[in-house]
C-alpha cells in the first residue's frame, strides 16, 4: 500500500498554499505550503515561537491568513468562522469550562447541533467511554487530575466527529510517564476514529512516536516534511539535523560526488571521508556532514575495513543505564560523540577514561549536507 | 498566640456590629419620653442588682407591635424593597455592558478606565446628589437639552419623581455594580471562548453560554452590593424623591429627627436589619463561591 503523500493521485484534506501570517511587524509564518491527507496523523514541530500555533489556529478559524489560501477539504476557508468548519480543536491549555461538569463539557458541540436529547447523551457516553472517563461524568473540571482533564478535552473535541482534529501541545502539562501511555492512547483513539490528526508539538520523541509525517519548522517556515524515519536518517539540511536529534557535524570540502554517494576532504583531519549526500553537491562546495552518535562504533584497534575512522582518547563516559555515551577528543581538539548499549554490565577498565580508541561508521550513516 | 488571632475577627464584630446593635434594640424595646435620653428605661448600674432587674421588667415588644399595626411602615418596607430591586436591575442593565467593554479593552487602557469608574468618589456624594437636581429639574440642562433638539415641546417633570430617584440611583451605585463584574470578565480565559468558537457556538452565542455564566460570581456581588445599602437609602430619596416616595430610609429619619420617637426609630432599624439579613447571607456564600472557584 502507497502512503497517500506519495500518490499523485491522492486528494489532501488540507491544502496550505503559501501562507503568510504576520502579526504587525513579526512574521509567523512565513509562505508555509503542505498538503495533509485524510487519516493522516501529521505533526508540527519545531522550537518555541516558530509559528506552531498560528499555523494550527489559521486551520481552526481563529486567524485570517494575511496571504495564501488554506483549502480544507476541497473548499477555500477564507473568511469561514471557526463555529462553521467540521474542524475541532484540543486547545494548549485545554479551556474546559468551568461552570460545566465533564459531560457537559463533552455535551457542550453537540448541543449545538441538530441532535436530539437522547442521541447527544448516548454520544456523550460513548466519548466517556472512549476515554475511560465513565466514572467521573459529574465532576467539574477543576475537581480533575491534569491527565483526566487531558482526556476530557480530548472526548469534547472528538464528540461531534470532526473531519480533523487540531491539538495543540496536548500533552505539554503532563509528566514524563503519563505522557508516554497517554501518547499510545491518542495513536489509538486516532486510528478508532479515523479521524485526521494534526498535533503540534516542541517535542522530537513525541513527534516521532506518534506521527505518520512530521514538518519540522523554524522562524515561520517549513524545513522539511518527511516521515519520522526519514526525517531522522535522511536529513535535508543541518538545521533539522539538530533539532531531530543529538549529532556530529563534521566540515569539509566536497571532492567527488555521483549523486548516490560523495566524498569529501575532512578539514580539521586532512583525511577523505565517504557519505551519501543530502543535496546535490558540486565538487569543491563546502560541505558539512551529520553523523548519529548511535552508528559510530568504537574499538581499540583501527578498524582498517571502515572507509570513515579517526583515532581519539576517550574524555569522558556518561552512562545513562541502558546506553553510554562517550565523549572522545580528536587530534584537532574538538569532541566526538560515540553512544553504544550496555548489553554487558560494563567492566570498568575495559573502555576507561583517557584511553586511545578508533571511532569509526559506514558510508551510509553519514549525511553530506550543504553547511 | 493563635487563639488570638481568631478572636480579633470576632472582637471587631462584637465592638462594631453586635455592641451596637444591643444598643439599638435596647432602645426599641423601651418607651417613648420626654427626657434626656428621650426614652424609659435608663439603665443605672451603679444602683445593684434590683434595678437592673426592674429595669429588664420594663421591656417590651410594644414598638414592633405599633409597627405591625401602622401600614405605613408596611408599605415603606415593600416600597424600599420595590425601589431597591427595579434600580439594581437598571444599575445591572448599564453596569454589566461598561465592565464587559473596559474588560475586553486594550490592556493598556484598563486602568485608566477603572480610574474613571472610581473618580466620583473624589468628590463628595452628597454634592454629587444635589448636582442632579440642577440636571433633572423643570429648567435644568436635560430638559433644555431635550427642548433644544425638538425631541419635547413641554419640560418632563423628572425632578421630584421615583424616576428621579432610580437615575439617582443608578448614577451614584453604578460603581459597586460595575467593578465586581469587571474583575470577574477580565479574568475569563480567552481561550474558552475560542474553544465555544470550536464547538459551534456564533459570537453571540458564546456570550450567553461562556461569558454570562462565569461572569455570575460578579453580577451577585455586585448586585447584592447595590440592592443591600439601597433598601436603607435616606439620602436620594430626600432630595430626588417627591413627597409620594415612600422608603425606609427617610421614615427613620422622620422618626428619629421630626417625631424625636427614638424607640419607634429603633424598632425600624431592627426590622430593617431582618430584612437585610436574607441578602446579606446570599452575599457572604456568593463571596466564598467566588474563593472556591479561583482557588
Ligand atoms: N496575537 C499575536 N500578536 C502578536 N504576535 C503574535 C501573536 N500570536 C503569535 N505571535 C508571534 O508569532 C510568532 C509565532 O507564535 P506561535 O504562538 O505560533 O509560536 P509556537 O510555535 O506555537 O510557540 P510555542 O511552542 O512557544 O507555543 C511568535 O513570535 C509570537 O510572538
Ligand atoms: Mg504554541
Amino acid at each position: 500500500m502507497t502512503s497517500p503523500w506519495e500518490d499523485s493521485n491522492a486528494t489532501p484534506l488540507i491544502r496550505i498554499d503559501k501562507v503568510t501570517k504576520r502579526f504587525g511587524g513579526v512574521t509567523a509564518l512565513d509562505g508555509v505550503t503542505l498538503d495533509i491527507y485524510p487519516g493522516e496523523f501529521f505533526a508540527l514541530l519545531g522550537p518555541s515561537g516558530c509559528g506552531k500555533t498560528t499555523l494550527l489556529r489559521l486551520l481552526g478559524g481563529f486567524e485570517e491568513a494575511t496571504g495564501g489560501h488554506v483549502h480544507i477539504d476541497g473548499r477555500d476557508m477564507a473568511g469561514v468562522p471557526p463555529n462553521e468548519r467540521a474542524v475541532n480543536m484540543m486547545f494548549q491549555s485545554y479551556a474546559l469550562f468551568p461552570h460545566l461538569t465533564v459531560a457537559g463539557n463533552i455535551a457542550f458541540g453537540l448541543k449545538r447541533s441538530a441532535l436530539t436529547k437522547s442521541a447527544i447523551a448516548a454520544r456523550v457516553d460513548e466519548m466517556l467511554r472512549l476515554v475511560q472517563l465513565e466514572d467521573l461524568a459529574k465532576r467539574k473540571p477543576h475537581q480533575l487530575s491534569g491527565g483526566q482533564r487531558q482526556r476530557v478535552a480530548l472526548a469534547r473535541a472528538l464528540a461531534k466527529a470532526p473531519k480533523l482534529l487540531l491539538l495543540d501541545e496536548p500533552l505539554g502539562a503532563l509528566d514524563k510517564k503519563l505522557r508516554q501511555q497517554t501518547q499510545f492512547e491518542l495513536m489509538n483513539i486516532q486510528a478508532k476514529t479515523n479521524t485526521t490528526f494534526v498535533i503540534v508539538t516542541h517535542d522530537k520523541d513525541e513527534a516521532m512516536t506518534m506521527a505518520s509525517r512530521i514538518a519540522v519548522m523554524d522562524n515561520g517556515r517549513i524545513l522539511q516534511v518527511d516521515t519520522p524515519e526519514r526525517i531522522y536518517q535522511s536529513p535535508k539540511s543541518i538545521a533539522v539535523a539538530s533539532f531531530i536529534g543529538d549529532t556530529n557535524i563534521l566540515e569539509g570540502i566536497c571532492n567527488w560526488s555521483d549523486g548516490e554517494s560523495a566524498t569529501f576532504d575532512w578539514t580539521s583531519q586532512s583525511r577523505d571521508m565517504t557519505g551519501i549526500p543530502g543535496n546535490a553537491l558540486a565538487v569543491g562546495e563546502r560541505c558539512r556532514c551529520v553523523v548519529r552518535p548511535e552508528q559510530v562504533v568504537i574499538t581499540f584497534d583501527e578498524p582498517t575495513d571502515m572507509p570513515n575512522r579517526v583515532q581519539g582518547i576517550v574524555e569522558d563516559i556518561a552512562y545513562l543505564g541502558n546506553v553510554s555515551t562517550y565523549h572522545v577528543r580528536l587530534n584537532d581538539g574538538s569532541v566526538f560523540t560515540s553512544q553504544s548499549m550496555n548489553r554487558q554490565p560494563l567492566s570498568p577498565d575495559a573502555l576507561g577514561v583517557n584511553r586511545s580508541v578508533w571511532l569509526s561508521w559506514p558510508e551510509s550513516a553519514a549525511r553530506i549536507l550543504r553547511p | 498566640m493563635r487563639r488570638l488571632l481568631i478572636a480579633i475577627p470576632y472582637l471587631w464584630l462584637l465592638a462594631l456590629f453586635l455592641v451596637p446593635f444591643g444598643i439599638v434594640l435596647k432602645i426599641a424595646l423601651s418607651d417613648a419620653a420626654l427626657a434626656i435620653p428621650p426614652y424609659t428605661p435608663t439603665l443605672a448600674l451603679d444602683e445593684g442588682w434590683q434595678s437592673v432587674r426592674e429595669f429588664l421588667s420594663q421591656l417590651d415588644l410594644e414598638n414592633f407591635v405599633f409597627l405591625g399595626e401602622d401600614a405605613l411602615y408596611w408599605k415603606a418596607y415593600w416600597s424600599s424593597i420595590q425601589i431597591a430591586f427595579v434600580s439594581t436591575v437598571l444599575t445591572l442593565l448599564v453596569g454589566y455592558p461598561m465592565a464587559y467593554a473596559m474588560a475586553r479593552a486594550p490592556r493598556r487602557w484598563q486602568p485608566a478606565l477603572i480610574m474613571l469608574v472610581i473618580l466620583p468618589f473624589w468628590t463628595s456624594f452628597l454634592i454629587r446628589v444635589y448636582a442632579w437636581i440642577g440636571i433633572l429639574s423643570n429648567e435644568g440642562y436635560l430638559n433644555q437639552a431635550l427642548l433644544a433638539i425638538g425631541l419635547i415641546d413641554q419640560p418632563l417633570a423628572l425632578l421630584n419623581t421615583n424616576v428621579a430617584v432610580h437615575i439617582g440611583i443608578v448614577y451614584t451605585y453604578l460603581p459597586f455594580l460595575v467593578l465586581p463584574i469587571y474583575a470577574t470578565l477580565e479574568r475569563l480565559d480567552e481561550s474558552l471562548l475560542d474553544a465555544a468558537r470550536d464547538l459551534g457556538c456564533s459570537r453571540t452565542r458564546a456570550f450567553w453560554s461562556v461569558t454570562l455564566p462565569l461572569s455570575r460570581p460578579g453580577i451577585i456581588a455586585g448586585c447584592l452590593l447595590v440592592f443591600i445599602p439601597v433598601i436603607g437609602e435616606f439620602v436620594i430619596p430626600s432630595v430626588l424623591g417627591g413627597s409620594d416616595t415612600l422608603m425606609i430610609g427617610k421614615v427613620l429619619w422622620n422618626e428619629f429627627f421630626a417625631n424625636r420617637d427614638w424607640p419607634v426609630a429603633s424598632a425600624v432599624a431592627v426590622v430593617l436589619l431582618f430584612i437585610l439579613i436574607i441578602p446579606i447571607m446570599l452575599f457572604q456564600h456568593s463571596a466564598m463561591d467566588k474563593r472556591e472557584v479561583t482557588a
